[in-house]
């Protein structure tokens, strides 16, 4: 139950955070939340892990792709 | 002559610089899912669709094609070297090929399953190109009607070849054609099923119904495993060359694999899985030597591993010439076709022909590089297999998360994937395979679309459907389909060509 919980609760919260707090928060949550699902969770490689997936996608699907995002939280870019 | 004017334009078209980029960068990512075990070409495609839009329908449809085909190359190796089914079409492979490694014949058992596949992928390619067209005359042929009735043939023939049990293949589909039906009518204009919500008013995209049954139930399932230690034959793959013995042995068996393949691939409801069954199957059954398999014997490696790329290729027939997928992941190849306004069926041919003959032979080429990738570069995907599963899974929510959001712009479909996890993570402990249900999803509103065209066309009157020969003989082969399955003779034969995974 757990893995499934964390999983679908990873996405549920991308979904959920970004049109408001932006794609990098989002995803941030995405990546943290499911990695604890692990049985070999660490806070410490999962950040890194984050950090790396967070500016692969920037370059990728962002600058790559054109993909169109919200990327900054809504309330600060105002 | 018509066809080499063909194969030139095919080839033409393949080899310009950016369809050969993109054949090369699906074939590398085939493969590379192939390799890893826990994620298979169609959540690939299902995540990676959003992001062709930006592609040529041509170039989309050769990088997404490369992907289904390469990943039948990759799965052999994390068959044969760790035991474990890279891809689902590369079970059977680890019954013998991880025998091979553990005598010290990995290097062997790799070198015929990439020249195993790469012969069938070549022939495959051919047929392709042979028959697609003389069929296509057929197809043209085809009125509503006929199209309804070959689709109640298609799927009575994917619930046969399904995987387990025949009544939940047949629920599956069911379930995956009423899941079809949700969205506004097309005659009416009436919202079905929407539930009042204005998103669903446009029908499910079966991209998200296929990330949360195949993607999201996949990695659930991986992280419940407690993580097993297994050995990894990465040693020892120096002697990549069979001995003289290995080669006659391997031949006939690979010879055997690629007709199989070819033809369970053109069925409905085949493909590479079921291909490799069959071809495992026969093997052992016309083996003089039936009791070497299992200990390792190289047949047990090069039929299925031929056939499951045949399949792969063949596949392709039916959805090129009659618009029809013929399992899970053609399904998403029509949507790929749709994403990008080809509307599928006998009439790409003509109306384009750069992308019909372009991705077939897009198809050779492709295999060309994958025996590069996978012979002299298999080292760069055992270092690959080394990647721990607890990085890699978030980036592949990632990939499904933003390719899911890409589609609309709109967070619901991604809030909408979450049901479908949920869903196929309980079909994966009933034991329901998910593949028949996408495939009733996507032939669901075909069925209905031709089944009204038909009944507008008759007035109303039902009996057209019994009165064109080609639609009643169709009609007949699906009775004699249903009358099949519920012979017990055939139910027991069914259950010994998958009895061969346990």
């Amino acid at each position: 139950m757990k893995p499934m919980t964390l999983v679908l609760g990873a996405i549920a919260a991308f979904a959920l955070l970004l049109n408001w707090a932006g794609l990098i928060v989002a995803l941030f949550a995405l990546i943290i939340v499911s990695s604890l699902a692990d049985q070999e969770f660490s806070l410490r490689e999962s950040t890194i892990n984050a950090a790396v997936l967070i500016v692969a996608s920037l370059l990728l699907f962002v600058r790559g792709l054109q993909l169109q995002f919200p990327i900054w939280p809504a309330f600060l870019v105002r | 002559m018509d066809l080499l004017h063909n194969l030139a334009l095919g080839f033409g078209t393949a080899l310009s610089l950016q369809n050969g980029l993109y054949c090369f960068l699906g074939c590398l990512l085939g493969t590379a899912i192939g390799v890893l075990p826990g994620i298979g070409p169609v959540p690939t495609i299902a995540m990676l669709l959003p992001i062709t839009y930006t592609l040529s329908p041509t170039t989309a449809l050769i990088m997404l094609a490369g992907i289904y085909y390469g990943a039948q190359y990759g799965g052999s190796t994390t068959s044969i070297l760790v035991n474990l089914p890279g891809e689902s079409s590369s079970v059977v492979t680890c019954i013998d090929g991880y025998q091979m490694a553990r005598k010290g014949r990995a290097g062997a058992a790799l070198t015929i399953s990439a020249l195993g596949s790469f012969f069938a992928g070549c022939v495959s390619t051919v047929i392709i190109a042979a028959f697609a067209p003389v069929l296509a005359e057929v197809a043209f042929q085809f009125g509503p009607a006929e199209y309804f009735s070959l689709l109640v043939v298609g799927m009575l023939m994917a619930v046969t070849l399904a995987h387990g049990s025949a009544l939940k293949a047949i629920a599956m589909i069911l379930l995956g054609v009423l899941l079809g039906l949700v969205g506004t009518d097309v005659n009416s204009g009436v919202a079905r099923f929407s539930l009042g919500v204005p998103e669903l008013a446009d029908g499910i995209n079966f991209v998200v119904v296929a990330m949360g049954l195949f993607a999201f139930s996949e990695i659930i399932r991986n992280l419940e495993q407690t993580a097993e230690k297994r050995e990894v034959f990465t040693e020892n793959i120096k002697d990549m060359w069979l001995t003289k013995a290995e080669t006659r042995e391997a031949i006939p068996a690979v010879l055997r694999g690629t007709v199989l393949g070819s033809i369970l691939g053109i069925l409905p409801g085949g493909g590479a899985v079921v291909a490799s069954f069959a071809a495992y199957a026969l093997e052992k059954r016309v083996s003089k030597t039936p009791e070497k398999f299992g200990t390792g014997t190289i047949a047990g490696v090069a039929s299925p591993e031929s056939a499951n790329n045949a399949a792969a290729q063949t596949s392709f027939i039916p959805l090129l010439v009659l618009g029809l997928p013929a399992n899970a992941t053609m399904a998403l190849m029509v949507g790929a076709m749709m994403i990008h306004n080809v509307q599928p069926g006998p009439q790409v041919m003509t109306s384009n022909p750069a992308l019909f003959w372009g991705l077939i032979c897009s198809m050779w080429i492709g295999n060309l590089m994958l025996l590069v990738l996978n012979l002299p570069l298999i080292g760069m995907w055992i270092k690959i297999l080394r990647v721990p599963y607890r990085l890699m899974f978030p980036a592949i929510l990632l990939f499904c998360a933003i390719g899911v959001y890409s589609l609309q712009n709109n967070t619901v479909d991604v809030l909408l994937t979450i049901p479908f996890g949920l869903l196929g993570y309980v079909f994966a402990k009933l034991e329901c395979e998910p593949a028949p249900l996408l495939l009733g999803f996507v032939l669901g509103p075909m069925l209905e679309e031709n089944f009204t065209r038909a009944m507008l066309v008759a007035r109303g009157s039902a009996t057209i459907f019994f009165t064109r020969p080609l639609s009643l003989s169709l009609l007949l082969v699906a009775g004699i389909l249903l009358g099949l399955m519920i012979l017990p003779a055939v139910r027991k034969k069914r259950e010994e060509v998958f009895a061969a995974e346990d």
